[in-house]
């Protein structure tokens, strides 16, 4: 039985490998769900992560090749990050000085650079240097706390600027949901409109009589989605599990739908099947069984 | 090249970026940046624009890095996103559609091989010896796809083909040049 598992999930990676799906993951060009779903597949057959990771190679041998890489720009790049206002500049004398309480500044500068000079020439004569000394620390003092009242403007400024970014990022990810979710409605209409998929409509049984179902089937390429129109809220520990039933009447599941996809015109892939006669979906306990549980039968339909 | 042990290496890298580690950001800058610039450049078509395109990539892979989520896909991945939309958004440009008029073509592509040079080239395998094994209709579907991004949808609609067609079409093209490449490994 173990042999025929481990079979028939190799059977599953390798039909995976074959679809063309990962070629289009590493290309960057599926939409979040489908992606969420490429690495689930990943994380169960490392025959799949291995695959990516070859296709990785080949992308990237085939992108290098079409021209010569200049390799010597890596400082140019170190210096263009630095222009752009993210690390705190080292010196704040360069930020005080745009700043419009700047007209003080001018005079205390050299001020502030005798002080060192003071304090030396103050052990050589003090009697004579003393009021001179005092000025140089009163001022020196001043311009230290001018600096950090400035510092401390200019740091919230930047975190204001740190807040705007990430309000930007927030936008940015938004919208790529917003996109997300219109080529998932996209991908529905194309699903309606290719031929290649049937629309099996799966209706409720005794248990259920208003619940339904459908399950978008492609027996090309053996994709499954299923839309869970009406389906009885779950109870604790439970969910549903699709089944197909093949041409020899034996139910063969074609995975979990996920407890937390309610949608009822959400498409939720699952698992492919290559030959079917009906679908049906059975509530199942979390992580589903092995064959279907015959009174929790609660929407059949054929082909 | 990306070295084999790559999912690991990009947990590493991400965290490198994220701690703004300069020696990370080289690694990265020395192994994708030849697939990065190839990308570039094959929209642009300008070495030019393409070495400044790539320092902008470069500049946005670094101060983004907090935004990039693992769940969101592979680092890689979300580095050629990227570039490449850096690259489309300046084809858009008024500046490169006055670039356009010059002759700047795939001839430059072709004759980047130097003949007589005593340079070690990486590429054993020719870019032209590529094209002439993969048919069009697969070079032409590599090209939508892998370089300007467009969707499974999107490259069935362009190239007029059924949707089922366009993965299996790209698992064809890919698996030629896999080949093409093991023999040149020999």
């Amino acid at each position: 039985m173990e042999n025929l598992e481990n079979y028939s999930r190799q059977m599953q990676a390798d039909a995976y490998i074959r679809s063309g799906v990962l070629e289009l993951y590493v290309s960057g060009v599926l939409p979040a769900d489908q992606v969420q779903e490429v690495e689930a597949m990943a994380a169960r057959h490392p025959e799949i992560r291995e695959e990516i990771e070859k296709l990785e190679k080949v992308y990237s041998r085939y992108a290098g090749m079409q021209a010569d890489f200049p390799d010597h720009l890596f400082d140019s790049i170190l210096e263009r990050i630095e222009k752009v206002p993210q690390v705190p500049v080292a010196e704040p004398q360069p930020v005080v000085k745009k700043l419009p309480e700047q007209k003080p500044k001018p005079v205390k500068e050299p001020e502030k650079k005798e002080a060192p000079v003071q304090v030396k020439m103050e052990t050589a004569a003090p009697g004579f240097m003393r009021p001179m000394l005092a000025a140089a620390v009163v001022l020196f003092v001043l311009s230290a706390l001018l600096n950090l009242y400035l510092f401390d403007k200019w740091q919230r400024g930047e975190l204001a600027i740190a807040k705007l970014e990430q309000e930007k990022l927030t936008w940015n990810e938004q919208l790529r949901q917003a996109e997300a979710t219109h080529k998932a409605s996209q991908d529905m209409l194309t699903m309606y409109e290719d031929t290649n998929y049937r629309r099996v409509m799966m209706k409720g049984q005794a248990i259920a009589p208003t619940a339904q179902a459908m399950v978008f089937w492609n027996k090309k390429s053996k994709k499954v989605y299923l839309m869970p129109k009406n389906l009885p809220p779950l109870p604790e520990g439970k969910q549903y599990q699709l089944w197909a039933v093949n041409m020899e009447g034996e139910p063969v599941s074609a995975g979990m739908l996920p407890p937390e996809k309610t949608t009822p015109d959400a498409l939720v892939p699952m698992s492919s099947i290559s030959e079917a006669q009906a679908f049906a979906v059975s509530l199942e306990p979390l992580g589903g069984s092995a064959t279907p549980t015959n009174d929790a039968v609660y929407v059949v339909g054929g082909i | 090249m990306i070295s084999s042990s790559v999912t690991l290496q990009e947990e590493e890298l991400v965290q490198g970026l994220k701690n703004r580690q300069q020696d990370t950001l080289r690694y990265v800058y020395d192994n994708y940046g030849p697939a990065l610039h190839g990308v570039i450049f094959h929209i642009v078509r300008s070495p030019e624009m393409a070495e400044d395109l790539l320092q902008e990539t470069f500049v946005k892979i670094w101060h983004n890095i907090n935004s990039y989520d693992r769940a969101k896909g592979r680092l890689y991945t979300w580095m050629l996103n990227i570039a490449r939309n850096l690259a489309i958004d300046k084809t858009r440009s008024a500046e490169f559609k006055q670039a356009e008029k010059t002759e700047n073509t795939l001839n430059a592509v072709y004759t980047r091989k130097i003949a007589g040079d005593e340079e070690i080239i990486p590429e054993h395998i020719d870019l032209k010896v590529i094209v002439s094994h993969l048919r069009k209709e697969q070079r032409e579907l590599v090209d939508l796809i892998y370089f300007y991004g467009y969707t499974q949808a999107e490259a069935a609609e362009k190239l007029k083909i059924p949707l089922g067609t366009v993965k299996t079409r790209v698992r064809q093209a890919i698996g030629e040049l896999r080949k093409l490449f093991q023999t040149d490994a020999g």
